[in-house]
């Protein structure tokens, strides 16, 4: 019985795929061609007036949207009172302890001297900026996040880099979104 | 024309000769658009994605490495450009009023309109109608792979590199696609 049932579902199957091969075909329109070629050509001009420091502007002012909107979302905390932060100490305190990492602060004692002493100290430097910075940021949103108690001390760092790197996204997005927009309503 | 053929039209292209790229668009266009419209179930829509792949293609030409042939690379822009726009919009807008595209494939077939003909054509409207439907109802991947392998004979291995999947993949959702059909024809029989 279900072998019968097999083969009646096999036939009507095969029946089926038969009567898909029929096809049907729509033209489309003469100019279909032209306004392909058109459009190409309205893109092409467009493409070769953008200006590649444009482009550089874009990813300059992509990062720099990203830090104005991370200090105005820390003032923003402050001002609620979910965090307690001042930004004047925080930065001195980036910056000496930027300063302070370098493996040849011994020999430095003025800031001509860190300047002068090379690519490798100015590198050292900028890294120990950079993960003092990134810390700072990644501590006080955790802060944060455990002051209004939605996460706790451990999680809340893995949800502060997740969101970091969201908001980082969508001012990418908004930022080629506008351009891509720019571009097209030419 | 051979894939040689479309080979030197690119390097035409590449080379800076626009205009070169207007032999493709006429040879590959209707045969694109036929696939979208047969995805979409919209003229309008159709037209629009068939425009949009062809744009994208131009400006991606550089990419293509000539590992499989033009037109294949072509359905890919033209697949993946489909899905995007289809899930944007969210939903399916059919203006084409199905009869009328059934019609179309009819009025090809048959040429004398004797009582019998005209009796046997209003049949084979009303099915071809159902399965044209019935494939609607279908998630837009499968159609595209019910659509590919039974109506434009495209292998596996073509469906395959055009939608990104793998052999195993595509054999699977084939016969998916093929029994989900069936059951929506029966269902509405």
């Amino acid at each position: 019985m279900d072998s019968n049932n097999n083969t009646l579902q096999n036939n009507e199957e095969v029946k089926l795929l038969n009567e898909l091969q029929h096809s049907f075909e729509l033209k489309l329109p003469d100019n279909f061609t032209d306004d392909i070629m058109k459009k190409i050509s309205a893109k092409s001009a467009l493409l070769s007036r953008v200006n590649p420091k444009i482009k550089t502007g874009l990813i300059i002012l992509y990062f720099v949207l990203s830090i104005c909107f991370s200090f105005l979302l820390v003032f923003l905390l402050k001002i609620i009172g979910l965090i307690d932060f001042d930004i004047v100490n925080w930065v001195s305190s980036t910056i000496e302890s930027g300063y302070s990492s370098l493996n040849v602060s011994k020999n430095i004692t003025t800031v001509n001297q860190f300047i002068n002493s090379g690519f490798g100290a100015t590198f050292n430097y900028l890294t120990s900026i950079f993960h003092n910075t990134f810390s700072s940021v990644l501590t006080l949103l955790s802060q944060t996040l455990t002051t209004v108690k939605i996460f706790t001390s451990q999680n809340s760092l893995f949800i502060m880099i997740i969101l970091d790197i969201a908001i980082l996204l969508f001012f990418y997005h908004l930022l080629i979104t506008t351009n891509n927009k720019r571009i097209s309503s030419r | 024309m051979s894939n040689k053929d479309d080979a030197e039209i690119i390097k035409l292209i590449l080379d800076g000769d626009q205009d070169s790229y207007r032999i493709l668009v006429d040879k590959y266009s209707n045969m694109i658009f036929m696939h979208i419209f047969k995805i979409c179930a919209n003229r309008e829509d159709a037209q629009e994605i068939t425009q949009d792949s062809f744009v994208k293609a131009y400006f991606s030409l550089k990419k293509f490495k000539g590992k499989s042939s033009f037109s294949t690379w072509l359905y890919r822009i033209a697949y993946n450009t489909t899905i995007s726009t289809l899930r944007k919009k969210k939903r399916l807008t059919f203006t084409e009023d199905i009869d009328k595209y059934i019609s179309y494939s009819s009025n090809k077939k048959w040429s004398s309109n004797t009582n019998n003909e005209i009796n046997e054509k209003i049949i084979d409207e009303t099915h071809y109608k159902q399965i044209e439907l019935a494939m609607l109802s279908l998630k837009i991947e499968d159609r595209f792979v019910l659509t590919a392998f039974y109506q434009e004979h495209k292998s596996i291995a073509e469906i395959a590199e055009i939608s990104g999947q793998n052999l195993s993949n595509v054999k699977t959702r084939l016969h998916r696609s093929r029994k989900r059909l069936t059951e929506v024809i029966k269902n509405n029989r």
